[in-house]
């Protein structure tokens, strides 16, 4: 991590909202589940939301919550145990869920990128990273000779401020810092100019000077180039910072979302209030902060509440459990699913952002 | 980084020698802890008496104390001198290098039987996770593990020898009519073709094909479940999911991103099969009547004939190290961590 990324500063201005009427992606009513020994994982509940073009949206949740597996479902990785049960999935005007194979493979990486968690696993180790980068292009560019391809990456590689790309691309990832890698995975995911790109916790792995280097990186490329981004996070300073709307997932159900500005600082949910509770920013001693309650239900079980969020919510009600989850809305697109939603007044609180931790 | 192979060749020949010292030790002691005293074995005659039997003694130098027989025998090792064998009166060298090509082609044979049916098996079983072929792999794994190439070769010879008559006699390496073609390389498949025999080049590999799938089966266990595991935990991995995602062919990541990674821990064990099916098939060689190392090895072993025994524990040492060798030079050829940290 030599270098400074010869980057603007990103904190690019809140776009205005894109056309609503043409999203990009629009995930409808998707419902997945996974068979295991012990009984059929109910990952993904009725999940919907959409994407305009160059919107960057956060995919915010704890950790099981099913961000990473809308992701994959996306890119259409689950794997042979998941069992999409319901849904669509709407990429630019086509079902990916019933494109062919080949359809799928010229699609993901071309028009729908994605990179993941631990850039130096994703990466194969006995392979340079410039034999990897090549491939990717080649795959989407039948007829690129070798010595073109590379030519491209090394550009590419220059042109987003990487140090020596031509040396860089001779090395083998355990030769190269996470920070680094992941620097290489982002411009594996621009090499073929998608128009979305899905990133699952780009920077978890990642210190913090770094993962404020490599999100830059990340969000002035998307913002520059119109590619709109589904930011997988669990950190919710960092969706507030970067991105124009916040989806958040519990426990495969999306309970509410709206512009980061409204859903980050005054949630209608009670779980996105319990989330905010939970974090230390903007609070002045440590009695504010509040654990969170409970965890996430078994996603096996049959006997799931309707509201999978009843179990752990401070006012729960019978209706909750029963009654299938409303849609109530607070805004153009400010959506909360739930019976009670909070008043206004009582989330006046501090903003996530305010006191982001550096 | 360039010079990684030499460090890994100075490392591997630095902790060899006390392997080396270790095994000769070991051997020699071993060998004399046998019942039996090799004295009165070779002097035993019609008129063998007490003194006959001391003289042979002497002449074989075990009248020494065994510290003393030791020195010596590690002089003579010294100086690249092995000893002659009793039974055939010939160098313990000399017996070997005519008796090593038979055992190279039946190992080689065997080894491309094992390593074509397993790597092939077990990647399919890996790819169709739980489906029938992986069953089938499993079953055939278990039996393969558990049966001893011997016993194998019993039921081999009893099916396709005894009851069908579709394999030939399992004796040796040509038919009892054939007379063997001139020795050019010890292969005899190699010097059949060599001789312009095509009919006995058949006949050779006949002989060959029991022996060395019954060896093979001891191969097949290991390498199957080395290779079905390396595949599964290649599938698994990051790396392949990232380069689906970035949208390359099924194919393409199956052979270009998944196997050359699963094979590296299969590639360890190939160079375990190998040295084995050259060095301790000892009773698949005994049942075949092939007239190779081990055979030779355990006549020795039984007639007393501690020369060869030791020289063939010692080669065969020098063997598993040198194939341990090449493994490593390979491994770090291809996979930039290996040897590091």
């Amino acid at each position: 991590m030599a270098s400074e990324p010869a980057m603007p500063q990103p904190a690019a201005p809140q776009r205005s909202t894109p056309q609503r009427s043409t999203p990009l992606l629009a995930i409808e009513q998707l419902t997945v589940g996974f068979e295991t020994a012990t009984g059929t994982v109910h990952a993904l509940d009725d999940v919907s939301f959409a994407i305009g073009r160059g919107e960057c949206v956060a995919l915010v949740g704890e950790s099981g919550s099913g961000k990473s597996i809308t992701g994959l479902a996306v890119m259409r990785l689950l794997g042979r145990r998941a069992l999409v049960q319901a849904g669509r999935i709407v990429f630019d005007g086509a079902d990916l869920l019933t494109l062919s194979e080949k359809a799928m493979q010229a699609t993901r990486g071309k028009r729908v990128a994605m990179i993941f968690q631990n850039a130096k696993a994703s990466l194969n180790p006995i392979k340079t990273v410039g034999d990897i980068l090549v491939d990717i292009l080649r795959s989407h560019h039948h007829g690129l000779s070798r010595a073109a391809a590379r030519a491209r990456i090394v550009a590419l590689l220059d042109r987003i401020g990487i140090n020596e790309p031509a040396e860089r691309l001779r090395a083998y990832p355990s030769e190269l810092s996470g920070g680094m890698c992941q620097r290489i995975m982002i411009a594996a995911a621009f090499a073929c100019e998608p128009d979305l790109i899905i990133a699952d916790e780009p920077t978890s792995a990642l210190d913090v000077t770094t993962q404020q280097l490599v999100m830059d990186l990340l969000m002035t490329l998307c913002r520059e180039r119109g590619v709109a981004a589904i930011f997988i996070t669990h950190d919710l300073a960092l969706a507030s910072e970067y991105c124009d709307r916040a989806v958040v997932l519990h426990a495969g159900q999306v309970l509410e979302q709206g512009p980061v500005s409204e859903v980050l600082t005054s949630p209608r949910h009670p779980y996105t209030r319990m989330l905010l509770d939970s974090l230390p920013y903007g609070k002045d001693d440590i009695g504010q902060l509040k654990a969170m309650g409970g965890g996430l239900p078994d996603l096996r079980r049959n006997d799931l509440p309707c509201c999978r969020f009843a179990e752990r919510c401070p006012q729960v009600e019978p209706a909750c459990r029963g009654l299938p989850l409303p849609e109530r809305r607070f805004g153009p697109t400010h959506i909360v699913r739930c019976q009670h939603p909070l008043e206004p007044s009582l989330a006046a609180a501090p903003r996530a952002s305010a006191a982001r931790a550096m | 980084m360039r010079h990684k192979g030499l460090r890994i060749l100075l490392a591997r020949i630095a902790t060899t020698i006390p392997i080396l010292f270790g095994v000769v030790v070991v051997t020699f002691a071993l060998i004399r802890s046998l019942p039996g005293d090799p004295a009165v074995y070779y002097a035993s005659g019609p008129g063998a008496g007490p003194a006959e039997i001391e003289a042979v003694r002497r002449q074989l130098g075990l009248d020494r104390s065994l510290v003393e027989q030791f020195w010596r025998y590690l002089v003579e090792l010294g100086s690249g001198r092995f000893g002659n064998s009793l039974q055939t009166g010939q160098p313990v060298l000399a017996d070997f290098a005519q008796r090593l090509p038979a055992t190279l082609e039946l190992a080689i044979l065997a080894f491309a039987m094992g390593v074509g049916t397993a790597i092939p098996l077990g990647i399919l079983a890996a790819v169709k996770r739980d489906g029938w072929i992986d069953q089938l792999c499993r079953v055939l794994s278990s039996t393969a593990a558990a049966m001893p190439g011997f016993f194998f070769g019993l039921i081999l010879i009893y099916f396709f020898y005894f009851l069908a008559g579709v394999a030939p006699e399992p004796i040796g390496r040509l038919p009892g009519w054939a007379l063997p073609p001139p020795v050019v390389t010890g292969f005899m498949t190699i010097d059949c073709l060599l001789a312009g025999d095509v009919e006995l080049f058949w006949a050779a590999l006949g002989k060959m094909i029991l022996p060395a799938a019954s060896m093979a089966i001891f191969a097949i266990a290991p390498l199957l479940r080395m290779m079905r595991g390396g595949m599964i935990d290649a599938l698994d991995s990051d790396y392949v999911t990232a380069s689906r995602a970035f949208g390359l062919s099924r194919t393409r990541v199956l052979l270009g991103y998944a196997l050359p990674n699963a094979l590296l821990p299969v590639l360890a064990t190939m160079g375990m099969v190998l040295s084995t099916m050259i060095g301790a098939n000892i009773m698949i060689e005994k049942l075949f009547a092939w007239p190779g190392i081990g055979a030779y090895a355990i006549n020795a072993l039984i007639g007393l004939d501690y020369a060869p025994v030791q020289a063939f524990v010692l080669i065969v040492a020098v063997l598993f190290v040198l194939m341990t060798l090449a493994i490593d030079l390979i491994s770090s050829a291809v996979d930039p961590r290996y040897g590091q940290g």
